[in-house]
């Protein structure tokens, strides 16, 4: 009697591991290769993939995508805009799932981040146990960051617009539709060479984000300085705190670096880095104060282009007159940019920022790799992503993917504050192409 | 928060969130009706002294009157912020999509007045800021010890029976210190709207300063608390700048901490704060040894 359980249960076990692998032998034999069609609505080109389709394991109901996405807080420009896209697209991707006959819809969940990394792994947590296995919108690095154990753990796909931080450059479950700041700073640094800074003052914000880009850009203008041969360098940075609301002691500081620099080098050589996010309006309202922080040229950064705080008319002066340029990673040339900057036009009343076009990808592209899995499965989409990229060609254009999932090509658009018809706005002025290497302003 | 815990055994943690509805009355009635933000600071301070009433009967007379204690106390105050807090969210919902103002995230200092001071621009807020804390300071001493009601809020906060049984009545000098308490938060943060970036969690943030200030100099003391908020304000922003200059900007990143570290130095050094200093005594050393010279 005390011998039978223990071959019995033994045995169970073996007999119910040969009827799995069985089945699944047996399933993959008799499964005939399914060719599926996939016509993409949203963008120009129209292809036939082949794949193996699990027989029985189609998609229905409606699948949750999260928006994660900062709402309020220091980013909520982009935020408001990657909101104004999921809206639109809500409907029209329904609209085109209908009309390829698929028993599925989606169902987009907004949640606000406020840029906040913690608040960020919060939101993903709560809506992950709501079922939500696709994420997009995480707009930072330092958000990406805090999430990022999470989502490689438990397979989620999160497919961020706008993370840039080279740090992150790796191969995991966040997929990045923007190139990495290793192509920025290179940007950056040529910019600033070209406007004739050879003494640079860098003023950052301490996050991933900020010690990024200030790296890249600082090496890179470095080596182009040991390059020339010529008088140059770059001065004492600022390194501040990214939850800082007010800057008078870091403004103050600044001054000092960038009076002692015009006094030993002139004021044509001396120019200000500004890595930062929509505070800048705040670090702009506190600098028009002193004389020699308005002599000398300003660049910005992609957390800078086209936010709307700095188009307040007492910032908007400053802005144009330091020529604050900012870069943006471009959207390129495409037909379908129009369908984004017309939808943001409509809604906003802005120009679309070069991240929305992104995150407008971001979403199609979701979608197209959900359907073209054939499951609600974030390492399933992950899988089906580099195919359905391969045939897709967005609003920004066709997106080419490096090995760790950051968009490998990036020409940045340069952005400025412009007036015009009685008005400030945000205006493009110029490209940096990475390829060539070259500055074109229009 | 010192006016408020010395009548009623309260910290007063809801003045993050009165703090906040200032800033964001200030801010509104600017976008909504133009000028300079100044105008609406009044608005803003009685509107914050309103929840300071609100609070108080909502909330703390109830506890008061069923002698809760004072961990009791403290944490309905935290509940209520947080209640507070939400409709300030909401409110600035309602801002976004109704108004389409953009409430979540604004910087309203560039709607600031500069003065020109010999060629020297300043900022108005500067020179308002230390006006008007002056005169309430001022007001405060004045009421607290001039007038007939400031003297009976003192008897009651000393000794409320005896102060009760000579006709002072506990009830107005709770109700009292409530809307003042409420008052002075709506009016710093209506004057903070022009000194730092706006969000609905701007109370919270500051608050801590405020409560480091405040237990610096001795919660216990309406001037205490006022003496250790200048001590931490200098500290965090002559301290970082001194700092930064010497030791390099990077220090500047670490600014927050400098508040929380004075904190610590004074609650280990002077657990009473900074109030409890003998000042007759150092004032009067300090006055012979200016005599000696």
């Amino acid at each position: 009697m005390s011998i039978a359980p223990k071959i019995a249960y033994p045995l169970m076990i073996l007999l119910l591991l040969i009827g799995l692998l069985g089945g699944y032998f047996a399933g993959q034999a008799t499964a005939p290769a399914a060719t599926k069609t996939v016509t993409v609505a949203g963008v120009e080109v129209t292809k036939t993939f082949t794949v193996t389709v699990s027989p029985g394991v189609g998609l229905t109901g409606e699948i949750p995508i999260g928006v994660i996405t900062p709402l309020s807080g220091p980013l909520s420009s982009f935020g408001a805009q990657y909101k104004a896209v999921a809206e639109a697209l809500e409907k029209e991707i329904n609209d085109y799932l209908a009309a390829i006959g698929r028993a599925w819809r989606i169902r987009v969940i907004l949640e606000d981040t406020a840029a906040d990394p913690k608040t960020c792994l919060d939101k993903l947590m709560v809506l992950h146990g709501r079922g939500v296995k696709v994420f997009l919108g995480v707009e930072t690095s330092s958000e990406i960051a805090e999430i990022k154990s999470y989502i490689d753990a438990n397979k989620l796909l999160v497919i961020s617009p706008s993370s840039t931080s080279p740090a992150l450059a790796i191969k995991d479950m966040a997929v990045r539709y923007t190139p990495n700041d290793i192509y920025q700073g290179k940007a950056i640094a040529k910019i600033m060479w070209s406007r004739g800074v050879r003494w640079l003052a860098p003023m950052w914000r301490g996050d991933a984000w900020g010690d990024g880009l200030s790296d890249s850009s600082l090496k890179t203008f470095r080596e182009i300085c040991e390059a020339s041969g010529e008088s140059c360098g770059i001065l004492e940075g600022i390194r501040y705190d990214p939850n800082a609301k007010e800057f008078s002691v870091e403004i103050a500081k600044l001054n000092d670096i960038v009076s002692r620099a015009i006094a030993s080098y002139g004021k044509d050589k001396v120019g200000v880095l500004l890595l930062a996010f929509e505070e800048t309006a705040a670090i702009f309202s506190a600098a028009k104060t002193y004389t020699n922080l308005g002599e000398v040229v300003w660049q910005g950064s992609d957390g800078t282009a086209g936010v709307t705080p700095l188009l307040d008319p007492v910032v908007a002066d400053f802005s144009i007159k330091v020529e604050f340029y900012s870069t943006l990673a471009s959207p390129g040339v495409s037909p379908k940019a129009d369908v984004v900057r017309n939808l943001i036009r409509e809604k906003l009343g802005t120009e679309a920022m070069g991240y929305t076009y992104f995150f407008y990808d971001s979403l199609w592209t979701a979608v197209l790799a959900i359907d073209l899995a054939g499951v609600y499965d974030g390492e399933a989409v992950l899988k089906a992503l580099p195919y359905v990229l391969d045939h897709y060609i967005g609003a920004s254009g066709p997106i080419i993917l490096d090995e760790n999932g950051d968009r490998a090509i990036g020409d940045y658009d340069l952005w400025a504050i412009t007036f015009k018809d009685g008005k400030y706005q945000w205006e493009v002025i110029g490209i940096y192409k990475s390829l060539t290497d070259t500055l074109e302003y229009y | 928060m010192s006016l408020v815990y010395i009548t009623t055994r309260t910290y007063n943690f809801v003045l993050a969130s009165m703090l906040a509805w200032g800033f964001y009355i200030v801010f509104t009635l600017t976008h909504l009706y133009g000028g300079t933000p100044y105008y609406y600071v009044p608005v803003a301070a009685l509107f914050s002294g309103l929840l300071g009433l609100i609070t108080y009967f909502g909330v703390n007379r109830r506890l008061l009157k069923t002698k809760a204690n004072e961990t009791t106390l403290m944490m309905s105050t935290l509940g209520f912020d947080l209640i507070l807090y939400g409709f300030l969210n909401v409110f600035s919902d309602y801002l976004v999509n109704v108004h389409k103002i953009p409430a979540k995230f604004f910087v309203l200092e560039t709607k600031d007045i500069t003065i020109d001071l010999g060629g020297l621009q300043v900022r108005a807020i500067g020179l308002v800021a230390l006006i008007t804390l002056v005169i309430a300071v001022m007001t405060l001493n004045t009421f607290l010890t001039k007038t007939r009601l400031g003297i009976a809020m003192r008897a009651a906060i000393e000794n409320p029976e005896l102060a009760g049984a000579l006709g002072i009545n506990p009830e107005v000098v709770y109700v009292l210190a409530w809307f003042v308490g409420g008052l002075l938060a709506g009016l710093s943060g209506g004057l903070l709207s022009l000194l730092t970036v706006g969000y609905t969690a701007v109370g919270m943030t500051i608050m801590v300063i405020f409560f480091a200030g405040a237990l610096v100099g001795g919660i216990y003391s309406i001037f205490g608390s006022l003496l250790g908020g200048l001590l931490v304000g200098l500290g965090e922003y002559v301290g970082v700048y001194l700092m930064s200059t010497y030791i390099g900007g990077w220090i500047s990143a670490y600014r927050p901490v400098f508040p929380l570290i004075i904190m610590a130095i004074a609650l280990l050094t002077l657990p009473e704060g900074l109030i409890s200093l003998p000042w007759g005594k150092l004032l009067k050393v300090w006055k012979i040894g200016g005599v000696k010279k």
